[in-house]
């Protein structure tokens, strides 16, 4: 079942041999999966909620986007909201209370108190 | 001896200053807090603190990360005896007997055994890190590259014969998170390798950012996706106090479970959970009553909970002494370490004796403080669950992602965080154990290391790992462990371990 992942392909000859023997390893090990796969009759994976996790992750990425330019404060509200369409019944007028309330929490924790190196405000 | 009782003063006299006792205290509460709320696990809790730690000094940083990974071990069993909720996996075992005391009105009783275990284990397991390490690090000075590798192979093949799940998925989970350790510029020459001209991943991938993804935000996908767990009705608090009867049938379990964790925390790849399914199998095997299993028998409270403290503990063991990170959580610490430009070694204790002895021995202090915070403040930590879990997750979520940009103030690293966290989750779908391949991607790069550097000391002869002895007797232990899981009766106490 490992060979669900795209087993070979990432392989490039770099210096040393090591990774080219993991590389070919893994394809071995993906090959014997594959086998006793299919002698074991085939396998089924339960369908998964593709809407939760798709959000979580977009989530992730759009905070990544905005932080550098838009800010903290921003970056977090959008990423609060976007996970939150993440739920099976999203409620929307409590993710903006939450968002607003995280944001404003984050900047002040991680902005003032922290003074880590990370803007809070669109630059 | 006395070296080790006046090491360990030393390490007190550390461990006591106001500061470190704040940092303690702030660990054993945190860990406490994230133990006791499902869907948050320590290896992401100590992700998301990572980088706050940059303002500490090394020896705080390192108590109170410390603090976080064995008061989780103590908040997970609060909600599994409350409410059959295990917070953390090492408490799976604890739902099974503990509910079931606290449905026959006995939660009281059931919260104070596995406090008082925990707190022995804890007790043990310091005593025993501060035994153990320093012969281990003094054969560690002998050390060579083929003695490395020869450690790190048997550390990989431990992890795969310590986890649950089928043995081939196991080994290639390793050899992928080999591949991922592989990435970055290479070590001797500097020729960047898969890195597809990124230039962030020149310096390879965090361990941060992979743990934080496969275990943090694969886990709130997870929730998400899955709902949340089965929780039972919360049972009613009763006295805490123990009959005779209870601590005579809870003593010896005690002892067998902090005899079992200590000795699975210290193998790599080992950690707090396997330790508790483990004494759990005992115990039920060897009682006299074994139908009482299941229905709240004490001794199947007791000797898991003290069995994952001392697991969570012993598992510092080949960290400290020998500089090798056997299990996420280590490669955190190893990862907080080296923000202080602390290289993790065997002459850790040498070179750094304060730190070294002063997170020893604050482990035991914290053990101490966790007795306090957890008995009688039971009542308020229940009330956390009360905080439902749409206003926590996007919490989480927003934590990982400012943790990981203070750390390189890096957008590409969160979006690997992002790409990690859905890695994971295929992975838990795919019935594919995350555990082997994080330890491989720490351990891949070291090992590359040691190898070439054993071959170039060798001029590439390859028997050089089996003439020197201690090199050898690390590769029987391997062998040794390989045949295990071929015996057939090593097989099933395995899948029984793994089913619960």
């Amino acid at each position: 079942m490992s060979a669900a992942y795209p087993v070979g392909t990432t392989v490039r000859m770099g210096p040393g041999y090591l990774p080219r023997i993991v590389a070919w390893g893994l394809v071995a090990l993906g090959a014997a999966s594959m086998l006793r796969g299919v002698l074991a009759g085939g396998w089924r994976l339960e369908a998964i909620a593709l809407r939760p996790v798709a959000a979580v992750a977009l989530a992730v990425v759009g905070f990544a986007l905005t932080v550098d330019r838009l800010g903290l404060f921003i970056a977090s509200v959008i990423a609060v909201l976007v996970a939150a369409a993440g739920e099976a019944r999203p409620r929307w007028r409590e993710a903006v209370v939450t968002a607003l309330g995280l944001a404003a929490f984050c900047s002040a924790l991680f902005g003032w108190v922290l003074g880590l190196a990370i803007p809070v405000w669109p630059r | 001896m006395n070296d080790v009782v006046a090491s360990l003063g030393l390490g007190l006299a550390v461990a006591a200053t106001a500061s470190n006792l704040w940092y303690c205290f702030l660990g054993a509460l945190i860990g406490t807090l994230i133990g006791v709320l499902p869907g948050i696990g320590p290896i992401a809790t100590m992700a998301m603190l990572l980088p706050l730690t940059y303002y500490l000094p090394p020896t705080a940083a390192l108590i109170m990360l410390a603090g976080i990974y064995y008061g989780a071990q103590y908040g997970g069993s609060t909600t599994a005896i409350l409410m059959r909720l295990p917070g953390e996996s090492s408490s799976v075992v604890t739902c099974l007997d503990g509910y079931a005391m606290a449905q026959r009105g006995r939660a009281g009783a059931a919260l104070a055994t596995a406090a008082l275990a925990s707190f022995f284990a804890g007790t043990v397991s310091t005593l025993l890190i501060a035994f153990a390490s320093p012969p281990l690090t003094a054969m560690a000075q002998r050390f060579g590259p083929a003695e490395y590798f020869a450690l790190m192979t048997l550390g990989l093949i431990a992890a795969v014969v310590f986890t649950q799940g089928p043995p081939l998925r196991a080994v290639a989970m390793i050899f992928l998170g080999l591949l991922f350790g592989f990435v970055g510029a290479d070590v001797e020459t500097g020729r960047d390798r898969f890195t597809f001209g990124l230039p962030e991943l020149r310096d390879g991938i965090g361990v941060v950012v992979v743990s934080m993804g496969l275990f943090g935000i694969a886990e709130v996908m997870l929730n998400l996706a899955g709902g949340a767990a089965q929780r039972g009705e919360r049972a009613k608090l009763s006295r805490l106090w123990l009959t005779r009867a209870d601590l005579a049938a809870a003593w010896p379990a005690t002892l067998r479970g902090t005899a079992i964790g200590a000795l699975l925390g210290v193998l790599p790849g080992g950690g707090a959970m396997l330790g508790s399914f483990a004494s759990y199998a005992v115990e039920k095997r060897i009682s006299a009553t074994p139908h009482r299993f299941g229905e709240g028998a004490i001794e199947g409270v007791a000797g898991p909970e003290a069995a994952n403290n001392a697991g969570a503990q012993a598992s510092f063991i080949p960290m400290l002494a020998l500089g090798i990170p056997s299990n996420s959580v280590m490669a955190m610490m190893v990862g907080a370490m080296m923000i202080h430009g602390i290289a993790p070694s065997p002459n850790l204790a040498i070179a750094r004796p304060e730190l070294f002895w002063g997170l020893i021995a604050s482990m035991w202090i914290g053990n101490l403080m966790l007795l306090v915070i957890n008995l009688p403040l039971v009542g308020v930590w229940v009330r956390l669950l009360d905080v439902p879990y749409r206003v926590l997750f996007p919490a989480i979520l927003l934590f990982c992602c400012i943790g990981i940009y203070t750390v390189n103030s890096s957008a590409t690293e969160i979006v690997l965080v992002a790409a990690f966290g859905v890695l994971g989750l295929v992975f838990t779908r795919l019935d594919c154990p995350l555990a082997p391949f994080v330890l491989a991607f720490i351990l891949g790069p070291l090992m590359e290391e040691n190898l070439r550097r054993a071959m170039l000391l060798s001029r590439g002869d390859p028997t050089v790992f089996l003439t020197r002895p201690i090199s050898l007797a690390l590769l029987v232990c391997c062998a040794a462990a390989v045949a295990l899981l071929l015996l057939p009766s090593f097989r099933r106490v395995r899948a029984t371990a793994g089913a619960g």
